[in-house]
């Protein structure tokens, strides 16, 4: 209902002249805006809501920022666009929606399409989550992300100039013939026009076909503002203005600050700048628009976290060491097989290169928090890849022969692409729940067990090398190998034995208990006893070499489990929601590890029966 | 590693506590007709190991010592965890600012508690209750029976319903349940007749489902029953004076919650604040920060209570594990640097 209400008042606004003229974004970029729980740069709040309602990645350069200045200053354009993708069949059925080709919609179809299912919304709404279809997830999604939407279209509704304005009314407000009259400056004679919207009414009761063309105009401009009022009073999604009163670091939204308004003069002035901001927009003004937008970042912030923040964005680092791991792989392979050194080195500074840029975006991603690097699955992700690859540039630097470049630019790579699978639609510089929120705890036991998991994935693929190797090498060749095996072991052991009970003593100080035999610790259990069990049979001597190697190879499944499976159960308190494609993926890695431990296993153990037989 | 496994998987299914108790709260686990060891026999065995190596088979040396000192804390460890297994005790209070109390809820075991006149007489825990039996306790001047106690329970409409029932058991029956996996979903509920206290003879209904309680009237005192979570005394009492529950700005979700409460012992009284992950620890009570509730538009403050005599061994096992780890590296170092 206030959708339609709105897109009513949408239709009145003057339209937009049309052209090209380019805008710089640069600064507008630059503004902060507090936006789920943290002051962010307007980048980042464009590219996150670009991400969510296309599926896409922004596209380079600043069009993120330029699509999203559209949505706030150009909404009725906005919503004809069709941005919003929607690929399951399901929902499209469930809402009677055509398939496109292109699988886009406009906010405007969806709306009416929504608008018209609105006791199939309330059904889905009602059920139980664990009832839900992957279908009714995703209409209860798009619902959320229409209201978002709608929210932010409408954020400066009360600076867009109304049409129609009578001329008398113009006069009142000293305003020349074709200057723009939006509701904000109406707010000034709004009670004179009221006095005088009653007298009519009392002269002529509510026959309107009997008003003068000035009284229709004075009637209908007072009925658009109450209904904007209505309509748009409670908009708080864009919070741009910081209060000067409320230290719990409170913003503000253009409507909040008119309805409930702290008055003071630093607000005042930046509602000006915004005010002068959209009607630079509106026309397209390059040089206004750049004053203003620039006027605007100087909002009182962290401007240097700011900054930060949108070249995080705008160069993507985590996206470069991705590429620079795959191309140290793919040369450590080369180099290997054609035992070319010049590959080999060329191969060492492209991980040595990832891993400086990997660092680098861990740097920034702190300094943009304020807080230790790893606090979500997503962050957990990125900072184990990171070990790998140091991992990696430490085992080479022992021996140069390529191995350590080939597996830990692979495990550093899958690892990179799988967080950003993971970070799916979400705000990858999101902040923490209560519990989590503690830099101390954050600091060291995730760090640590975290080391652990990446030393542990560096000691499996390296047993995996072994098995590869083996097929055709004896053992005494590959003692070397075992050996480095067995060392990284020990590392892995003792940072996920100490980080093991490091986040038992956090329990214990948050929740009351060492140890609750949740999923997250049970894993974490899992992982230390398979290494306890295979180092102590290693040194007892019953397990054999090969045994040994072949249990460390599959220490990347009992990772891979206790550290990402667990959340598929969704239980205890460490959970943090998962994906079904992530699910997939898990399984479908579990599975071709597994595929591969066998069959290397009984490859090898056949061929030495020949060899014995020969 | 099995049980881990097979303990963690099934909490999916047959939810957390249930898993715990079954999994890793047991000697035997029956898989079918086969008993397989629980984890408390697990690790019994584990611990002997680990004695008997350090007793028989570790020659006391220098170089040894990290090792000896490592396998040592695990023992510590696990001694930790029989002596939080044998004593500790856990419960929660649920506070609104103002109110106090010296009482614990436990988080699993209930009672039917009967008072008078606002004032608890007697706690029957579900071992105590046993169908048919009276339960002729001297301040009752009439006698209480139990007709049925379930848990988990669920209401059913009564199909004939007969003049001795009496209150909301009139329409209302009550019958045992398929456990939930959801703690919260299992709930008791029990039936239970009284004879002897005149016009209000009757079987009554009687469970944590309802807000409304039996209440009866005999000679001039009014007797309520309730089943609710057992309680225990503390030593101290806890008075919440003011709840905290900060959000991040603009939204609602929590950065944290803050409880600033009074602690009164034997009339001496201090202030203390209780958060997220900065426990009251006080006369071998940790209270800590729970979570909250919102119940008529107000905050209140749930803190989880514990005493724990094995508390301190984790943090003792930890440091000997450091200690021991690292001082088998450096030993190993050493060795190799003279050779």
């Amino acid at each position: 209902m206030k959708w339609l209400a709105i897109l009513l008042l949408l239709i009145p606004f003057s339209s937009v002249a049309d052209n090209h003229t380019e805008l710089d974004y640069k600064d507008f970029m630059r503004i902060p805006v507090l936006h789920e729980g943290r002051i962010k740069p307007m980048d980042s709040v464009a590219r996150i809501m670009f991400k969510r309602i296309s599926g896409h990645d922004a596209l380079p350069g600043n069009s993120a920022s330029a699509w999203f200045a559209g949505v706030l200053f150009d909404p009725v354009r906005a919503g004809a666009q069709k941005w919003f993708l929607v690929h399951s069949p399901d929902v499209l059925h469930m809402l009677s929606l055509p398939e496109s080709a292109e699988g886009t919609y406009s906010y405007e179809e969806l709306e009416g399409a929504l608008a018209s299912h609105t006791p199939l919304l309330k059904l889905v709404a009602a059920k139980d989550k664990k009832d839900q279809t992957a279908a009714d997830q995703e209409v209860l999604r798009l619902f959320f992300l229409m209201n978002n939407f709608a929210e932010f279209m409408e954020s400066f509704s009360l600076l867009m100039p109304l049409a129609d304005i009578d001329p008398q009314v113009r006069e009142k407000l000293g305003v020349k013939d074709n200057a723009d009259v939006t509701y904000f400056d109406l707010l000034k004679i709004r009670q004179t026009l009221r006095e005088e919207l009653k007298n009519i009414v009392v002269r002529k009761q509510d026959h309107i076909d009997k008003y003068s063309a000035h009284e229709q105009s004075i009637a209908s401009l007072m009925y658009r503002m109450d209904l904007l009022e209505a309509a748009d009073k409670e908009n708080a999604l864009l919070r741009v203005i910081p209060s000067s009163w409320d230290e719990s670091g409170q913003w503000f939204s253009p409507w909040s600050v008119i309805e409930k308004g702290d008055g003071s003069p630093a607000s005042a002035a930046l509602f000006q700048h915004w005010h002068l901001l959209a009607q630079a927009y509106l026309h397209k003004d390059a040089a206004l628009w750049k004053a203003e937008s620039e006027a605007l970042s100087a909002t009182p912030a962290r401007t240097w976290a700011l900054k930060l923040e949108v070249l995080y964005h705008r160069l993507n680092p985590l996206g470069i060491s991705l590429a620079l791991y795959i191309l140290a792989s793919v040369l450590g392979f080369v180099a290997t097989i054609r035992r070319a050194p010049a590959i080999l080195t060329a191969s060492y500074g492209a991980l040595l290169t990832g891993a400086g840029f990997h660092a680098a975006a861990l740097c920034a991603r702190m300094a943009i928090l304020m807080r230790p690097p790893v606090g979500t699955l997503y962050e957990s992700m990125i900072f184990v890849s990171f070990i790998a690859s140091a991992f990696g540039l430490w085992l080479e630097q022992n021996k140069k022969n390529g191995e350590g470049l080939i597996i830990t630019g692979l495990i550093a790579s899958l690892l990179l692409a799988c967080a950003s699978v993971f970070a799916a639609d979400e705000d990858t510089l999101g902040v923490l729940v209560a519990v989590l929120n503690t830099r101390f705890w954050l600091a060291t036991h995730v760090v640590c067990i975290t080391t652990g998991y990446g030393a542990s994935l560096v000691a499996a693929m390296l047993a995996h090398i072994y098995l590869i190797k083996r097929t055709w090498q004896p053992a005494s060749m590959l003692a070397l190998l075992e050996q480095r095996i067995y060392r990284v072991a020990i590392v892995a052991l003792f940072f996920t034995t100490v980080g093991t009970m490091l986040g038992g003593i956090w329990a214990d100080q948050s929740w009351g208990r060492f140890w609750g035999w949740d999923p997250k610790e049970n894993g974490a259990l899992l992982i230390v006893l398979w290494l306890i069990w295979l180092l102590h049979g290693r040194v007892g001597g019953q397990i054999s070499v090969l045994g040994f190697v072949i249990g460390m190879a599959s220490l990347s499944i009992v990772v891979m489990l206790a550290w990402v499976g667990v959340n598929l159960l969704s239980v205890g308190l460490h959970s943090y929601g998962f994906t079904s494609v992530a699910a997939n993926g898990l399984l479908i890695f579990c599975t071709t590890e597994a595929v591969f431990i066998v069959v290397t296993s009984i490859a090898i153990y056949t061929l030495r029966k020949i060899k014995h037989a020969a | 590693m099995l049980l881990l496994v097979l303990g963690t998987v099934a909490q999916r299914y047959i939810g957390l506590y249930a898993s715990q108790k079954l999994f890793f709260g047991s000697f035997i686990l029956w898989a079918g007709p086969f008993p397989l060891p629980g984890a408390y026999s697990v690790l019994a065995f584990i611990a002997f190991s680990i004695s008997a190596k350090l007793l028989l088979a570790s020659p006391f040396s220098r170089q040894q010592l990290g090792v000896i000192l490592t396998h040592t804390s695990a023992l510590v460890l696990l001694l930790g965890g029989l002596i939080t297994a044998l004593c500790r005790e856990e419960g929660y209070v649920v506070l609104g600012e103002g109110e106090s109390t010296h009482f614990v809820s436990d988080y699993h075991d209930r009672a039917l508690t009967v008072s008078r006149n606002g004032v608890e007489l007697l706690a029957l825990s579900p071992e105590e209750m046993h169908v048919g039996d009276t339960v002729g306790v001297a301040p009752l001047p009439f006698t209480l029976s139990i007709t049925r106690y379930c848990y988990p329970c669920m209401l059913v409409p009564r199909q004939f319903t007969k003049a001795v029932f009496k209150g909301l058991a009139k329409d209302v029956d009550i019958t045992a349940k398929t456990p939930s996996s959801e703690e919260s979903q299992n709930q008791a509920a029990v039936l239970l007749g009284i004879r002897g206290a005149g016009a209000a003879d009757g079987i009554y209904l009687a469970s944590e489902m309802l807000k409304e309680q039996p209440d009866i009237a005999a000679g001039s005192d009014h007797y309520t029953f309730k089943i609710e979570p057992t309680r225990r005394a503390l030593p101290f009492s806890v008075k919440l004076q003011h709840f905290d529950k900060s959000d991040y700005p603009g939204t609602d979700m929590a950065k944290s919650y803050t409880s600033h409460v009074t602690i009164n012992d034997n009339s001496a009284e201090w202030n203390a604040i209780i958060e997220m992950n900065q426990p009251l620890r006080y006369r071998g009570y940790t209270l800590y920060q729970s979570s909250f509730v919102e119940n008529d538009g107000k905050l209140l403050s749930v803190l989880a209570v514990v005493n724990n005599a094995g508390a301190w061994f984790p943090y003792i096992a930890i440091s000997m594990l450091c200690a021991g780890l690292l001082l088998h590296i450096v030993v190993t170092f050493i060795e190799k640097a003279r050779r």
